[in-house]
């Protein structure tokens, strides 16, 4: 069946749905620094997510496009610079509190729950919605069992629609690579987020595979509205995928705007034929 | 056997152990299961969420004294001064807990060492509440009228209360909290990033141990009828991490193995007793480096690969 | 009273500032800490003991010797119980350094029982100096001076051309990688260094407590020496050797000997709950 889900593979044109309320930024990020020690991982970096677009953050390696991501969840620590998500400042956050006010992430190198089956894994994602307390679960109280049911439904339809529902029961250390990162999405929809920050998730795929998470990620986008930050080196993806595109290189925003722009850009050019002849 | 077959089954075989095996053997059943409650709860903190304690025979002592001297002093029942000194342990667990868990793993460690140390120096100082280092004397438990004092008695409380909380645990190791429990140990970025708190279920975590030790050592007060401080050192704690180490962690049957082989050890090698604590720690590291799933984790690898699981399994 | 405690305190807290010098410096290049520090002091001690009263070497000999076998001690543990789980959860290696602890200790215990070996202090035990109206014996002053000396000695190490790669991987681990840098043989040092520092602090212990199984316990002193310090740096880690030896000394002096104890787990706890990040330095936490 292939690395996507049944989704109707339709040429759709590149609009994202009309936007809510506000047509202020869904994220911002000014003058967002990160420091290890004397290296300066990410220099003075603003940028602004639009609700409903696709955004593709590129650049060499060390760009510090991870980075970025991390800081914005909270991961690693910062003081310099703001974020803003839904006008509210979120710099100083920790993960857990990121994610729940609704942006959802992947991860470069894999962070499942190996040990877990696939069902298991996205219902973690589903905890913040089904919560008991402790005495409700151990004592297994009618509240939390439906609760635990509903949130079961919810974590088989989230792999129905990455694809992986005849996998459910199975370890998710035992998937294939492409699959793994097909779970980690869908636990990280689980979260019903506003923004999905993507790792690289196309790295280590096919061309059949990546071209399956391009529609997928269309379809996250379009049916489940969420708005989407990417970080990607495979370029096929980027371009066929991304509304507008911000180019990193070394931690610096050197270009942004449609792809065909970014492509023509001469500076972009320079920092990617830079790395290349070393 | 259908299922309720095997539940009559196993109900009558509780009830007619007792009047079959002989006193001592009961007594050592009555002590495997206020290990296994012990060694169960420290499993819901170290096998599920990862952290260490090597304080939890601390708890234990707090168990101990806490229920007993409420029955010496206060006159509190023993049901009641029994569920009373646990909830007092999780109190205290929350103390030292939740500024140690915002951190490392190596914090816990320490200062659940520093914890087990402060507690049995206590117990052996303040000897006008503790009668220090000689020990106190407990009366038997009573539940209204009836006085269990008898090995026989005992076993009729201990057993029922370690299948409740077992079955309590396992309760939630099947709920979404206990998903989000062990999903910490797995991967601490990935449980943050779907939105769980890492102290908040670390420290409930720490929280529901401490209970389950307090559990036991008020259980264990009260079998043996006298507690010392000795009883309850940091060596004492290592042996329950051994425990489930050994047995193997995040599983009711790997908890029962861990606690039946370590309980019986010093009784099988009773000549070799200075290797003992020698003989603990070379298991411990043997078990953590090769074996980390532990006996039980072995013996379902070994049962998976000679039998795959059907595909169409429930979730 | 007040002076002789402090100075006393100060005797005692160089030498917890030792032996938690050797966890600082293994945690900072490995992440890992070492729960086993404890032992190795306690092989330095029965090392003085074997050398000087079994086969009678000079003093010289004698530390030199303890120096030597300490270090190698440290490599070989290293190999056999650090270098497999170099790439294991921290759990994992949490749990193993412990299980090592329990394992070195009781070979001892097997061994020599734990019956309490005397060795005799390098120095004589007459008093030959006054600060500021305490006195001091020869013993002390070699103490604080030994202590000085491997304090200056490890500054000096940090200078050389493989003290600089040491930091490098404490500073940072994958880069120090990528610029070439043998990360085995750097870990293999960093716990011979560390060993070579306990054991010192092991051979001073022993005129003071004996030599026997329980030398170890000092490592409980030297870890909140460390957790005061930050456990990042070795200004922080000597000044919390300082300060516990000194309060327990005071409390010891003022209060009762079995208060002694129960403060320095007092400071552990207190440490942990306001300062977890030790009163200077950025303590264990790594991440947000």
């Amino acid at each position: 069946m292939g690395v996507s889900g049944a989704g109707a593979r339709t040429r759709s044109p590149r609009r994202p749905p009309p936007a809510p309320e506000s047509a202020m930024a869904l994220l911002e990020t000014r003058g967002l620094t990160m420091n290890f020690g004397r290296l300066v991982a990410v220099n003075s970096v603003s940028l602004d997510l639009e609700p409903g677009e696709i955004l593709g953050l590129i650049g060499p390696n060390g760009a510090g496009k991870s980075t970025i991501f991390n800081v914005i969840t909270g991961v690693y620590r910062t003081d310099r610079g703001a974020i803003r998500f839904q006008e509210r400042e979120i710099l100083g956050l920790r993960p857990h509190q990121v994610a729940r006010l609704g942006i959802a992430r992947t991860f470069q190198n894999i962070e499942l729950f190996g040990e877990m089956s696939l069902l298991q894994n996205v219902r973690t994602g589903f905890h913040l919605q089904a919560r008991s307390g402790v005495l409700g679960a151990m004592l297994q109280l009618p509240a939390s069992a439906r609760r635990e049911r509903e949130a079961r439904t919810a974590s088989l339809g989230l792999l129905e629609f990455v694809g992986l529902e005849r996998l459910a029961s199975q370890r998710a250390a035992s998937l294939p690579f492409g699959q793994q990162r097909l779970l980690e999405l869908a636990r990280a929809l689980a979260l019903r987020p506003r923004i999905l920050l993507l790792d690289e998730p196309a790295s280590g795929l096919s061309h059949a595979e990546t071209d399956d998470l391009s529609h997928l990620l269309r379809r996250v986008r379009g049916e489940l509205g969420v708005t989407i930050l990417l970080v990607e080196h495979v370029m096929e993806l980027v371009m066929q995928l991304c509304d507008r595109i911000v180019v990193l290189d070394h931690g610096v925003k050197i270009s942004e705007g449609s792809p065909a722009k970014v492509r023509g850009d001469p500076r972009v050019i320079q920092a990617y034929l830079g790395e290349d002849a070393t | 056997m259908t299922r309720v077959g095997l539940l009559l089954a196993a109900l009558l075989a509780f009830v007619a152990l007792p009047f079959v095996a002989t006193n001592y053997g009961l007594y050592r059943l009555n002590l495997m299961a206020i290990n296994l409650i012990l060694a169960g709860g420290l499993d819901i903190l170290t096998g599920w969420t990862g952290q260490i304690s090597l304080g939890h025979a601390g708890f234990a002592a707090i168990g101990a004294y806490a229920s007993g001297l409420a029955i010496l002093h206060l006159g509190v029942p023993f049901w009641l001064a029994t569920p009373l000194a646990a909830l007092f342990c999780a109190a205290v667990s929350l103390i030292i807990g939740a500024p140690a868990l915002r951190l490392s793993g190596h914090y816990l460690a320490l200062a659940t060492f520093g914890f087990g140390e402060v507690v049995q120096l206590t117990i052996v100082h303040w000897e006008s509440l503790t009668n220090g280092p000689r020990g106190l004397a407990i009366p038997a438990p009573d539940l209204g009228s009836v006085r269990l004092d008898t090995d026989r008695s005992l076993y009729f409380l201990i057993i029922p209360v370690t299948a409740v909380l077992m079955r309590l645990a396992w309760n939630l190791s099947r709920s979404g909290m206990g998903l989000a429990l062990l999903s910490i140990r797995m991967s601490e970025l990935g449980a943050s990033s779907v939105g769980i708190s890492l102290p908040r279920y670390k420290t409930l975590a720490f929280a529901v141990s401490a209970f389950y030790a307090g559990i036991a050592g008020a259980l264990f007060g009260g079998m043996v009828k006298f507690v010392e401080p000795g009883a309850f050192s940091v060596a004492q704690s290592i042996l329950y991490l051994t425990m489930i180490a050994v047995g193997g962690m995040r599983s009711i049957p790997g908890a029962i193995i861990g606690v039946v082989l370590l309980t019986l050890l010093p009784e099988i090698l009773r000549g070799l007793q200075q290797y003992m604590e020698l003989g603990y720690g070379l298991l411990l590291l043997t078990f953590i480096i090769f074996v980390p799933e532990g006996i039980y984790g072995r013996v379902r690898r070994w049962r998976s690969h000679a039998f795959p699981a059907p595909s169409a399994a429930r979730a | 009273m007040f002076l002789d405690l402090l100075i006393s305190g100060l005797l005692a807290g160089s030498l917890y500032a030792l032996v938690a010098l050797g966890m600082v410096v293994i945690f900072k290049a490995t992440d890992v800490v070492n729960f086993a520090q404890g032992e190795m002091v306690m092989a330095g001690g029965y090392l003085g003991y074997l050398f000087r009263n079994v086969l009678a070497w000079t003093w010289t000999t004698t530390i030199l010797a303890v120096l030597a076998c300490s270090l190698v001690l440290g490599l070989l543990l290293e190999r056999v119980a650090n270098r497999p789980l170099m790439r294991a959860q921290s759990f994992t290696v949490i749990v193993a350094s412990i299980a090592l602890g329990i394992i070195l200790r009781n070979i001892a215990r097997v061994i020599w029982t734990d019956e309490v070996y005397a060795l005799a202090p390098v120095l004589s035990g007459q008093p030959v100096a006054r600060l500021a109206g305490v006195r001091l014996t020869a013993q002390n002053l070699f103490v604080l001076l030994s202590a000085v000396a491997l304090v200056a000695a490890l500054y000096g190490f940090f200078q050389t051309k493989l003290g600089k790669a040491m930091r490098a991987v404490q500073q940072n681990r994958t880069g120090a990688e990528l610029v070439g840098i043998e990360l085995p043989a750097i870990f293999a040092l960093t716990w011979g260094i560390s060993a070579l520092l306990a054991g010192a602090a092991g051979f001073l212990l022993a005129p003071l407590v004996g030599v026997s199984p329980a030398m170890g316990w000092i490592a409980v002193k030297a870890f909140v020496a460390a957790i005061i310090g930050g456990f990042s740096s070795i200004p922080g880690t000597i000044v919390g050797g300082f300060v516990v030896g000194v309060v327990e000394n005071l409390a010891g002096g003022y209060i009762s000997t079995a208060m002694k104890d129960i403060v320095t787990y007092a400071i552990l706890i207190g440490v942990l709950m306001v300062r977890p990040h030790g009163l200077l330095g950025q303590g264990l936490a790594r991440r947000a």
